[in-house]
């Protein structure tokens, strides 16, 4: 019996310490993957920045002044939100079922309402709870567009929801429809869109806060000039 | 003397476990006082759950593999955003069922999708029993 119980304890630290080294080495390789991805991430910002500052050089040749500006507004935007901790909590917990729309498209008592109703998220159950919900409500209220300065189709999207209104859907602005009255619907219910909140399916950067004409391609039709 | 060694290899078991085994003990247990006659969780009736239809949130009819496909090794597509979905075997996607937290949010927010009630233990028990065993 002594024997027995000798071999289940010896047994027993054997397999322990194989499995505390196993482990280990995963955390070791989870934390290199985290380093490799930060590093990428930072190359892939320095690239970003040095094609808008080569942008602005070419700004007298091309004497496009539109170009400029959008690239300055661009920079800006990026600095403002793509490195965040925070901005990465909200792509994470938003951007799982949908594109992360930019707080800056909605005012903050829409965030407000929405927060308020992720139990029924346009008919999906999108519940938050604690620390999550805490960190994606002053993600939204602080960047949402009527705490801070904001620009190009953002301010005009803002500038459009009248006093009364507390939309859910950027879809349902009035400068939202506007922009989007001229595309013919089956090109927005074809399988490739699927509905109009799909941003990315045409505007190639929107996630990335990019709405540029330029920048839209429209599955099965190209590009769109106005 | 035997009773302490079986006492011992528990313990042990218990503490070598990795989250998603203590999660799934943790279901365990609650299962036991829900049902008497349960006897662990089986794969077998999480795949029913898995791919049984039923008139959803949205008022359409669905499953779990109407995003997530028949297939859990390959990607799926959120049928209503149509936003990708990385495949949910942990076997082709390692980061699949790695936190605790995650699984807990999603088993609520998708039985609430599908059929509009949070599942009970046995039957998250027996949905992930099916998503490990794929």
């Amino acid at each position: 019996m002594k024997k027995y119980l000798i071999f289940v304890i010896v047994a027993g630290v054997f397999l322990g310490s194989g499995v505390s080294i196993i482990a280990d080495d995963d955390e070791y390789k989870r934390d290199r993957i985290k380093k490799e991805r930060s590093i990428y991430e930072q190359k892939h910002e320095y690239r970003l920045k040095s094609r808008y500052a080569e942008d602005n050089e070419h700004e007298d040749d091309e004497n496009d002044e539109d170009d400029y500006k959008e690239s300055k507004r661009i920079k800006k935007y990026e600095n403002v939100t793509k490195t965040s901790q925070e901005y990465r909590l909200y792509k994470e917990e938003c951007g799982s079922c949908h594109m992360a729309y930019q707080p800056e498209f909605l005012l903050k008592r829409s965030w407000e309402k929405m927060m308020q109703t992720l139990e029924d998220h346009f008919g999906t159950d999108a519940s938050l709870e604690g620390e999550e919900y805490k960190k994606v409500y002053e993600y939204l209220m602080k960047n949402a567009a009527d705490s801070k300065r904001v620009r190009g189709e953002f301010k005009e999207i803002a500038k459009s929801i009248a006093g009364y209104e507390t939309p859910l859907r950027i879809s349902e602005t009035y400068y939202f429809k506007k922009e989007h009255r001229k595309i013919p619907a089956e090109l927005v219910t074809q399988k490739e869109v699927k509905s109009i909140a799909n941003c990315g399916a045409c505007h190639k950067r929107a996630q990335d806060g990019i709405y540029s004409e330029r920048d839209i391609f429209i599955p099965n039709y190209g590009k769109w000039d106005d | 003397m035997k009773k302490v060694a079986t006492l011992f290899v528990t313990l042990f078991s218990f503490a070598v476990a990795s989250p998603i085994e203590s999660y799934m003990q943790m279901l365990e247990e609650i299962a036991k006082k829900e049902n008497h006659n349960f006897k662990g969780f089986d794969a077998k009736r999480g795949e029913k759950i898995f791919f049984s239809k039923h008139i959803g949130k949205r008022g359409k009819e669905i499953s779990c593999a109407s995003c997530h496909t028949d297939d859990l090794t390959k990607p799926g597509e959120n049928i209503f955003t149509g936003k990708n979905l990385e495949p949910l075997s942990p076997k082709v996607n390692p980061k699949r069922l790695s936190s605790v937290k995650k699984v807990k949010k999603w088993l609520k927010r998708n039985f609430k999708d599908v059929y509009k009630r949070e599942g009970t233990a046995q039957e998250k028990g027996d949905v992930l029993m099916f998503i490990l065993s794929k």
